[in-house]
């Protein structure tokens, strides 16, 4: 065989091998391994609790500090908007964060982006989330651009589709046990509802599942050992604001505003430890990062975020997740702040805003 | 920069290939010789850009002092250059490299306060400075100038074999460079370098570090001071030997296709050394211009074999030691170059008896003992190595589950995390044969312990299988070289292999970029 021949063969067979594995990846795409389809099921529950609202809409988004951080029948009955919470876990990228906003908010709702620190110095997918999203958000990859397509890629692992292309035959073959496989949406939608009437009467099948959200999506603290860590909350760090949600925020925002939607940004609860010191170079540099990259945005901050530490009593079970108790606290710090923010950009009665 | 670095492979050698080609078609050979030297010395300058000065510094002295060499080839005053030369350069690297080491022992042997000199030691000087040794020496031996100075400055400098080797002779790359058809690369050459280097970021990429974290693991679990069973004590000890075999064997043949690539024939380093059947075979199969420099220049001027069967043995010694400091200054690694001595002068004295062995006793009588050197050039320190010994030994335990009945030792298994979709996935399916009541074949199958024995046993089997690249593709046919489609499925499936598990590569430096 001669070299021009052996190129071609290496080109062939290279392309040969691409199209298995572009193959095995669509066949793994949607296909679930225990337990992580829950989070599947928590997006379902989200996004019927997000259908169901009608009005004014406070719209909160971030990690799970700010699924476990607010109690949003507090926010709502204190601001007279509708209030659901979107947000659960801090590894999802930012993109996808914002993605669940413009799928639901309408003109002249509010947005308030509690986004968890590391957030906004993240320059990568994290292989949770690109295994996560394989699963239960195909589409996501698909609408990203080719860049980022290739992004993602880099953080899927190879593992996961191999486990993933098990699932497809285990699903054609039958061989596929229950508890593999998920719930319709609809059995779903109909369990949460059972739940949040008091009625529901089967098993919870994990700890952050969509039965241990309420009605306004926040999580439903129940009696989990409590695991107070400590942490500097990505703020002791010296790295600077990344690409990906300078852009991702900057389209985001971009939309809102020809939508007439309102955007805030919030600080996260944070517990005194120490980890963290904001009175730090590092912090008080970081901090100034990220209100500049804000404030380019023409973005406000709600408060400050000496307004929003805790003490580390207040931790429910992670260093981000607040107790029942603290999240109402914590909303009730954030109720002023947010209400004279509300009145200072626009009209502060949203039942005028219809 | 490192040559499985995305920054290397998509851009900087894209560039200089076909700046280099562009280059060969009309302009002189000293312009593309130029430009080979402008890319190779920024490559070099890449991580640590004042480290070319030492570089460029000791081209340039070494060239005036072969020229002073040439110039009194006639007069006793080349030798006296020659000689001054040698010193200089094993001054400068003995500075560099073993000051700091030398402090410590004199601080330790006589209880000195002596501070250790800090610095950066320049990448890859300890491989330039033995090629223009032999240079210097080459000049003096041929009584003519070799090189001009571009070519002498691009021989020491070309970026394949700059940091890690081959230690190239003047009359294996020099006349390469002269040749009127350099810079004039053909079909076979590109396709043969492209093809060796792909075969050698494979072996890297996919198996040296995958490699790498059983033996971290265990070695790191020594240097904190954690006992280990033997059996994870054997598990980390093979896989370093594996680890590095596969590290240098990596290296060493992206250097001949990169050098093939510029239509530069690049000495063999590496010829499959764990398939050697004695001690003395294992050196001329492993760092094979390393051997042959210290052979050349060390063990023969003192004497080789030529002074008594005493002096033999004790140069054999010599020579090795150095060879072993050459790596690195540790009072381990002049241990491991000792041990390799001792066992070539015992393999010496074995050919007298005329005893035959068995391929498997000859075998596993080379590759034990040259494994079980391997923990001194893997400790960071001696009382590391002998704890080491002492794990393997079983002073720990055979195993970490000893005394435990099976079916509790298959229930204390630790799941490899990484495998646990996998895993869980047949699970589910109720694909897994039951073993035993409760426990299936997946405890097993997916255990740390299990998959290290699988990582370094299939690594063992490629080193005894498969054939050596370089000889597989140069074996001619028709006067070409012998391009077979199982090369080229096996390339593309490396290339495949890479992109896959690209975003959790966890690629670390090549072993020999730290000598």
């Amino acid at each position: 065989m001669s070299a021009s021949k052996f190129l071609k063969w290496l080109s062939c067979s290279f392309a040969t091998f691409s199209a298995i594995v572009v193959a095995l990846f669509c066949l793994h795409l949607g296909q679930p391994w225990w337990p992580h389809h829950h989070n599947r099921e928590v997006r379902i529950a989200k996004h019927h609790i997000a259908e169901s609202v009608e009005g004014p809409t406070i719209w909160l988004q971030g990690g799970s500090s700010t699924w476990f951080g607010f109690d949003s029948e507090l926010l709502s009955s204190r601001t007279g908007y509708q209030v659901v919470n979107l947000a659960f876990n801090v590894t999802m990228p930012s993109e996808f964060c914002f993605d669940e906003i413009k799928r639901f908010a309408k003109p002249n709702d509010i947005v308030i982006l509690p986004l968890e620190n590391s957030m906004y110095f993240r320059d990568y997918y994290s292989n949770y989330a690109a295994n996560e999203l394989a699963i239960w958000a195909p589409d996501f990859f698909w609408d990203l651009t080719w860049k980022r397509k290739a992004m993602y890629l880099k953080y899927l692992s190879w593992r996961k589709v191999i486990a993933g292309v098990f699932a497809r035959f285990g699903q054609i073959t039958g061989s596929f046990k229950n508890q593999l496989k998920p719930l319709e949406p609809g059995q779903v939608v109909a369990n949460a509802k059972a739940h949040w009437n008091g009625d529901y009467q089967g098993d919870v099948p994990a700890y952050y599942n969509y039965l241990t959200i309420n009605r306004y999506g926040d999580f439903e603290h129940s009696n989990h050992a409590l695991w107070r860590g400590l942490h500097d909350y990505n703020l002791m760090g010296t790295r600077p604001i990344s690409e990906m949600t300078r852009e991702d925020l900057t389209q985001f925002v971009n939309w809102t505003r020809s939508n007439n939607i309102r955007v805030f940004m919030s600080w996260i609860p944070m517990a005194r430890n120490e980890k963290l010191n904001l009175d730090h170079p590092n912090a008080v540099a970081t901090i100034s990062r990220i209100r500049s990259f804000t404030d380019s945005l023409n973005l406000n901050f709600l408060g400050n975020p000496e307004d929003f530490l805790v003490e580390i009593e207040d931790l429910y079970d992670t260093s981000h997740h607040l107790t029942a108790e603290a999240a109402r606290r914590h909303t009730e710090t954030l109720i002023p702040i947010l209400n004279k923010a509300i009145a200072n950009t626009g009209d502060s009665n949203p039942s005028s805003s219809n | 920069m490192l040559f499985f670095d995305p920054l290397f492979i998509f851009a900087f050698l894209p560039v200089v290939w076909l700046g280099f080609k562009a280059i060969g078609i009309r302009v002189p050979r000293s312009v593309s010789i130029a430009w080979l030297l402008l890319a190779s010395w920024v490559f070099y300058a890449w991580a640590y850009p004042v480290h070319l000065f030492w570089l460029i510094g000791s081209i340039f002295a070494n060239f005036l002092c072969s020229i002073a060499i040439q110039k009194n080839v006639d007069s006793p005053r080349a030798k006296q250059f020659l000689v001054g030369g040698i010193i200089l350069n094993l001054l400068i690297l003995g500075g560099f490299k073993y000051s700091g080491f030398a402090t410590e022992s004199l601080a330790t042997i006589f209880g000195l306060s002596l501070q250790p000199p800090s610095f950066l030691l320049p990448l890859a000087i300890s491989f330039f400075t033995f090629q223009q040794i032999s240079y210097l020496v080459t000049t003096y031996r041929e009584r003519r100038m070799i090189a001009r100075p571009l070519e002498y400055a691009l021989y020491v400098s070309f970026f394949p074999q700059l940091i890690a080797g081959p230690i190239v002779q003047p009359g294996e790359m020099i006349p390469q460079l002269q040749s009127k058809t350099f810079g004039k690369t053909n079909l076979n050459d590109i396709a043969l370098g492209l093809c060796l280097f792909i075969i050698g970021l494979g072996k890297k990429i996919l198996l040296a570090d995958n490699l790498a974290p059983i033996a971290d693991l265990a070695f790191g679990q020594i240097a904190q001071g954690d006992p280990i069973s033997a059996l994870t004590a054997w598990m980390g000890l093979l896989a370093f030997a594996l680890q590095i075999y596969f590290d240098f064997s990596a290296y060493s043949e992206m250097a001949l296709g990169l050098g093939l690539l510029f239509g530069i024939q690049l000495p063999e380093n590496f010829a499959s050394p764990y398939r050697a059947l004695s001690i003395i075979d294992f050196w001329r199969r492993w760092h094979i211009t390393l051997s042959s420099f210290f052979k050349n220049y060390l063990y023969i001027p003192l004497g080789g074999n030529r002074l008594g069967f005493l002096r033999r043995h004790s140069n054999i010694l010599i020579t090795m030691t150095i060879a072993g400091l050459w790596h690195g200054a540790n009072l381990t690694f002049i241990i491991w170059g000792f041990a390799q001595g001792l066992l070539l002068s015992i393999n010496h004295f074995w050919r007298f008896s005329r005893v035959q062995l068995p391929f498997e006793v000859s075998w596993l009588l080379t590759f034990v003992p040259v494994t079980l050197c391997w923990t001194f050039f893997r400790a960071e320190n001696l009382n590391e190595a002998l704890q080491y010994f002492s794990a393997l030994a079983g002073t720990h335990g055979w195993a970490s589950t000893d005394g435990l009945p099976f079916i509790e030792y298959l229930r204390s298994l630790d799941q490899t995390e990484a495998w646990n979709q996998v895993h869980y996935s047949i699970h589910y399916h109720g694909w897994y044969p039951k073993l035993i009541t409760g426990i299936h074949i997946g405890e097993l199958v997916f255990s740390k312990p299990f998959l290290s024995f699988i990582q370094v046993t299939t690594s063992l089997l490629v080193v005894l299988l498969f054939p050596r690249p370089f000889v597989w593709m140069r074996q001619p046919i028709n006067g070409n070289a012998r391009f077979t489609k199982k090369a080229a499925f096996l390339c593309s499936f490396i290339i495949t292999a890479i992109l896959i598990q690209s975003g959790t590569l966890q690629a670390t430096q090549f072993i020999y970029f730290r000598f």
